[in-house]
């Protein structure tokens, strides 16, 4: 599975998704981990998925009318 | 919940009377307010232990309401143009003085709040009267309302199956005929999953057009408020009550241009829903085939973005409720909250350039058409569907069709279709797609195929609910 940008730096999916949570004080139970791991490769399955668009800022950006 | 049960159905209060027919009786007098709410809460409860789709009953306040519409009309006054027609809302709405769970436990055990939502309070203003809130999907987080904390709804069209979610209640009640008609919420198909599965009449909006003021959010961006009827006369209605600006515009046109979404759309649906979408296709003359080569990256954009969304929403919850919430959704949400910023912000770019590409498409058609979901309602528990010979995970497969389109933000309508071959008595919906704003040709459309007798919302009877 072809998984990008910062979990492709982590060791793996798995120390991703536990390095992660504690960043953000996420608790896993030791029993849960894998669930959890199972859906961000489900969501990482649907990033590659995804083609890569023109890095345009106007397509996040307000929009104003002079 | 005990209420006196007076539910002849030759007597207006019958459960397949529609909203606008219900309002116009009490209207003039010929139909009493509380004869009509009191019959409603009659079929509530004769309907719930089978198909589970309320999680309160406010019987004291829909009679309190009730008694005022019959006052205003005593007195000569104006009760409002849904004057006495009884709904319901699916559980994520504020109703002053009941909990607003979402599904969830978490929830359950705030305070009631003070004020209704500003979509309740519309409706109350306009004389309908409120009987309760409708079981769903933990945080709207799913497709088939099977909520670990408050059981399953199940499909009023086969009880053994699911009714699809996460408005699994709203389109369960319309269906049963307990009300005319609901108020759901749409984030990646939740109004037209259900819609599709029990067979009913659905509207999900242009994004923003209806108030989310007094709502429990989903995914702040995708979250669309809407409507489950059994007629696209009441959808209209209602929509003409609840949203911000009134239906306007020219109608549609008599000869509309209709386009039927190929590609990612045909590609991911079974038999039956390719045959509902030829009916509905010959029955509005479309001919061509319009493949929008972003689909399939729409559909995988719109997960993405509300995996992140619900996350962050979420993130004091999984941190402190985690014991309290369903496994399944709590797992969900701290994969959300736990996703790189360049993945949302590739999905959401990914959507800006899928927004452009179907509205390019509006220039050619008036209207597109899609299945709203891959195959007929399941039966509960289900993991695996099998279609044209491929096992599918169900759940996820379920919102293929209606994911990809939400992100777009434009009006879907659903059209109920039944008779399908292989279909037994089950319904399954065609998505009525229309450019922003354009809610009226939506509507239109529906209408024309009510009329045609390609789509239709009989009443299913539990329980006694249809007389």
């Amino acid at each position: 599975m072809a998984v990008s940008t910062l979990v492709a730096m982590a060791e793996d999916l798995r120390t991703y998704t536990v390095v992660a949570a504690g960043l953000l004080g996420i608790e896993l139970e030791k029993d849960e981990i894998d669930a959890v791991v199972a859906q961000v490769a489900r969501v990482a399955r649907l990033v590659d998925a995804l083609p890569r668009v023109p890095d345009d800022a106007a397509t996040m950006a307000p929009r104003f009318t002079p | 919940m005990t209420v006196p049960a007076s539910t002849n159905s030759n007597d207006g209060l019958g459960g397949s009377v529609g909203a606008c027919e219900i309002a116009r009786e009490v209207r003039t007098g010929r139909l009493s307010a509380v004869d009509v709410a009191t019959a409603a809460l009659a079929r509530a409860e004769a309907c719930q232990p089978q198909v589970n789709a309320f999680t309160t009953v406010t019987a004291e306040r829909a009679l309190e309401a009730a008694r005022a519409v019959d006052r205003v009309v005593d007195q000569g006054g104006d009760p409002g143009p849904l004057a006495g027609v009884p709904f319901a809302v699916k559980d994520l709405f504020d109703l002053a003085g009941v909990p607003t769970r979402a599904g969830s436990m978490v929830l359950a055990e705030r305070d009631a709040p003070r004020r209704d939502a500003e979509v309740i309070r519309r409706l109350g203003a306009a004389g309908a009267v409120v009987i309760g809130a409708l079981n769903m999907d933990e945080f709207a987080f799913g497709f088939t309302t099977e909520n670990t904390h408050y059981g399953p709804v199940r499909n009023p069209r086969d009880l053994r199956c699911s009714a699809g979610g996460s408005s699994g209640g709203s389109a369960a009640a319309v269906a049963a005929g307990v009300v005319p008609f609901t108020l759901g919420t749409d984030t990646n198909g939740s109004i037209r999953v259900p819609s599709s599965w029990c067979g009913v009449f659905g509207l999900k909006p242009t994004y923003g057009s209806i108030s989310r003021n007094g709502m429990q959010l989903f995914s702040d961006s995708l979250d669309h408020v809407g409507v489950m009827a059994r007629t696209a006369e009441d959808l209209g209605a209602v929509f003409g009550v609840v949203a911000d600006s009134p239906l306007t515009g020219a109608p549609l046109p008599p000869r509309p241009r209709v386009g039927v979404l190929g590609g990612w759309f045909v590609d991911k649906a079974g038999p039956a829903a390719r045959a509902a979408v030829a009916r509905v296709a010959e029955a509005m003359s479309a001919t061509r085939d319009v493949e929008l080569p972003l689909a399939g990256a729409a559909h995988a954009a719109a997960s993405v973005i509300t995996y992140a969304e619900a996350g962050e929403l979420h993130l004091d919850r999984i941190r402190n409720d985690r014991h309290r919430l369903d496994p399944v959704v709590r797992h969900r949400l701290v994969a959300g909250a736990l996703l790189p910023a360049d993945w949302y912000i590739r999905a959401q770019r990914v959507r800006a350039r899928w927004v452009e590409q179907l509205t390019a498409a509006f220039e050619h058609y008036d209207l597109l058409l899609a299945p709203a979901t891959p195959f007929v309602a399941q039966p509960i528990g289900t993991e695996t569907v099998t279609i044209d010979g491929e096992d599918l995970p169900a759940r996820p497969a379920t919102g293929w069709l209606t994911q990809p389109l939400t992100p777009t933000g434009v009006p879907i309508g659903v059209a109920p279709i039944t008779g399908l071959d292989g279909a037994g008595p089950l319904p399954l919906g065609v998505q009525v797609v229309a450019p922003a704003h354009h809610e009226r040709w939506v509507l239109d459309a529906l209408a024309r195929l009510e009329d045609a007798g390609v789509a239709s919302s009989p009443v299913t009877e539990i329980g006694g609910t249809e007389s």
